[in-house]
């Protein structure tokens, strides 16, 4: 059977809509007819289950390392045909007290889920488990708010990320914590930035250098911005992209905005429930586009005005 | 400009390939406003990027763009074949032989156009090489009276203006002889400056076709407007003259800031000026004076 493309969505802070972002995503996809399984990973409060109008699952992720249950019985179906689910529950991706061997196990299990799209909704955070299922995705995506603390936040995130990355790579190579090491001793080598950083290892040796670039040749980041309320705003997604491709020095690519009115659609009526609210939203112009741009891997290079 | 450099430039501007210019504009003018001024966007990495590292971006942006606008609004077509003799405008002084004597041709410019391009002058021998010694004596002349030249300068625009005299020797070896069709003077939309009667003094001795150039200022613009009476790109002149197509920009708008100094400088200016089958020292002193105007202003 075919093996699903693994998007991640991440970011860093809570509150940005990931959850919202993800499900959504999720059900517009299974409603153009393709196969989706939700993993539900937020710290936060695992909530993916409510915007999909699911009670809360019998097994989830804990099952799979403590009792050793396959993740295939843990995938439950939902009203929704095409879209599967599972839950993350609060303790399991989170925190450090996973081995690692059952990270990697888990990872083998996601990446032989059969069919087309695996959503990961990380939630909020930056731990190690956090940062490293982030970076197993096929794409890796995040969401940001036109609001300083929210961008402060995706900025550390990404840098944690390519860290981690960049540490795991030259640790394959032999120089375990070379990446940290230059970091912590950072004044000696007057290196001010981590593009700097990434300068300063790529000299080691050409070997180095050969597997950082490919490395950041393959490193592409897809933003999202959400909460827009004005024009103004709209030109923070293409100005993310920018820092992050001028000042972090990766391949970043802005795919959308999703405008305030959209997110918080549900306070028009103080009935709707979050499903209704995901219902609504999947099939807007703004999020079909988004999903568009994410499918196709393209990106929106100038700011453009979605009144729709 | 060369497919790495146009893709390098496109990655600074953050622009899809073949933008149009209203794009690239656009582009510019968001990023150039996202560089200088505070934002939320970038306050957060203000540690680490400084304002100097900011004024790099926007130095990168500045050049980007340039480029790119200037090679979006030509739309010139490039290829790697090498131009064929004819459509090189090579002046006249390259041929082997001399140049049988030509009918003046019909449609003569009237006298208000300050000066012409590809003149047909009688020659009973073949050109003379330029004349190195009188050439530099007047231009050191020249300095003593505005201003103070280095010997090495003048040492190494000697040796320039040899190169100079020696690319013309290899040229007339391995160039075709041209048709001996006569060449059409391009008449050439004067400037607006006061316009000056041709001399009727025969050309002197160090330039076999010393064109009639006094009172119009070689500009930067001028030198363009001329290439687009030619019809010719800036690409083209880059291919035949193998000066870059951003110093050829540069020259043309005269962004002294971008341009090489001095004796570098000159000899571009007279490759350049061959190109356009001008009287390559003329128009070379002329620009210089302006240079050397401008980098007096800066100190």
């Amino acid at each position: 059977m075919k093996k699903s493309e693994i998007w991640a969505i991440g970011g860093g802070k809570g509150g940005t809509g990931k959850s919202f972002f993800t499900s959504s995503m999720g059900m517009s996809l299974a409603q153009n007819g393709y196969r989706v399984t939700l993993i539900d990973a937020d710290l936060g409060g695992a909530n993916l289950h409510s915007f999909l109008k699911i009670r809360k699952p019998k097994h989830s992720l804990t099952d799979f390392f403590e009792k050793k249950i396959p993740l295939s019985d843990i995938i439950i179906t939902t009203d929704i045909p095409n879209l599967r689910f599972v839950t993350g529950d609060v303790r399991s991706l989170s925190t450090t007290g996973i081995k690692y061997t059952q990270k990697m196990k888990l990872y083998r299990h996601i990446k032989n889920i059969s069919g087309d799209y695996v959503l990961i909704d990380l939630g909020a955070g930056s731990g190690h488990n956090t940062i490293d299922t982030f970076l197993m995705a096929d794409k890796m995506a995040v969401v940001t708010l036109p609001e300083i603390t929210a961008i402060e936040n995706l900025y550390l995130f990404i840098k944690k990320v390519l860290f981690r990355k960049l540490n795991r790579l030259l640790g394959e190579h032999g120089l375990r914590d070379g990446a940290k090491q230059a970091w912590n001793e950072r004044k000696n080598f007057q290196l001010k930035s981590i593009k700097e950083l990434i300068l300063h290892i790529r000299e080691i040796s050409p070997e180095i250098r050969t597997v950082v670039d490919e490395a950041l040749a393959d490193f592409k980041i897809y933003v999202v911005l959400n909460q827009v309320k004005n024009k103004e705003q709209y030109e923070t997604g293409a100005a993310v992209k920018s820092v992050l491709t001028k000042y972090f020095g990766i391949d970043a690519r802005f795919v959308g905005s999703i405008g305030y009115n959209e997110f918080f659609w549900k306070f028009v009526k103080r009935s709707n429930t979050d499903h209704q609210v995901i219902s609504h939203s999947s099939t807007s112009s703004q999020m079909r586009s988004i999903l568009r741009n994410l499918v196709e891997d393209k990106q929106i290079r100038l700011p453009e005005i979605d009144n729709g | 400009m060369d497919d790495e450099k146009y893709k390098e430039y496109l990655l600074v501007l953050e622009l899809a390939e073949n933008p149009s210019p209203d794009e690239i504009e656009r582009s510019y003018t968001a990023l150039k406003k996202l560089y200088s001024a505070d934002s939320i966007v970038t306050q957060p990495m203000d540690e680490e990027f400084s304002q100097e590292d900011k004024q790099e971006i926007l130095d990168d942006i500045e050049e980007a763009y340039q480029a790119l606008i200037e090679y979006a609004v030509e739309s010139p077509v490039i290829t790697d074949e090498p131009l064929s003799p004819d459509e090189i405008p090579f002046p006249e002084e390259d041929v082997e032989e001399p140049p049988a004597p030509v009918e003046p041709p019909d449609s003569l410019p009237d006298d208000s156009e300050p000066f012409l391009m590809g003149e047909p002058v009688e020659v009973d021998v073949a050109p003379a090489p330029i004349e190195l010694e009188d050439t530099i004596v007047e231009v050191a002349e020249e300095f003593e009276e505005e201003g103070k030249i280095t010997e090495k300068e003048l040492a190494e625009e000697e040796i320039l203006e040899e190169e100079v005299a020696d690319e013309e020797v290899v040229e007339v070896e391995t160039e075709e002889p041209l048709p001996e069709a006569p060449v059409e003077p391009t008449p050439v939309e004067p400037t607006p400056v006061e316009t000056t009667p041709r001399p009727s003094t025969p050309a002197p001795a160090a330039s076999p076709r010393a064109l009639p150039l006094e009172g119009v200022p070689i500009i930067g613009q001028t030198l363009k407007k001329l290439r687009e009476k030619k019809g010719v790109g800036i690409h083209e002149i880059a291919v035949s003259t193998k000066i870059s197509y951003k110093i050829l920009v540069n020259i043309e708008q005269e962004r002294f800031d971008r341009l090489p100094e001095g004796g570098y400088l000159r000899w571009h200016i007279m490759t350049y000026a061959k190109a356009l089958a001008l009287d390559p020292h003329k128009v070379a002193d002329e620009y210089m004076k302006r240079y050397r105007k401008w980098a007096r202003e800066q100190k």
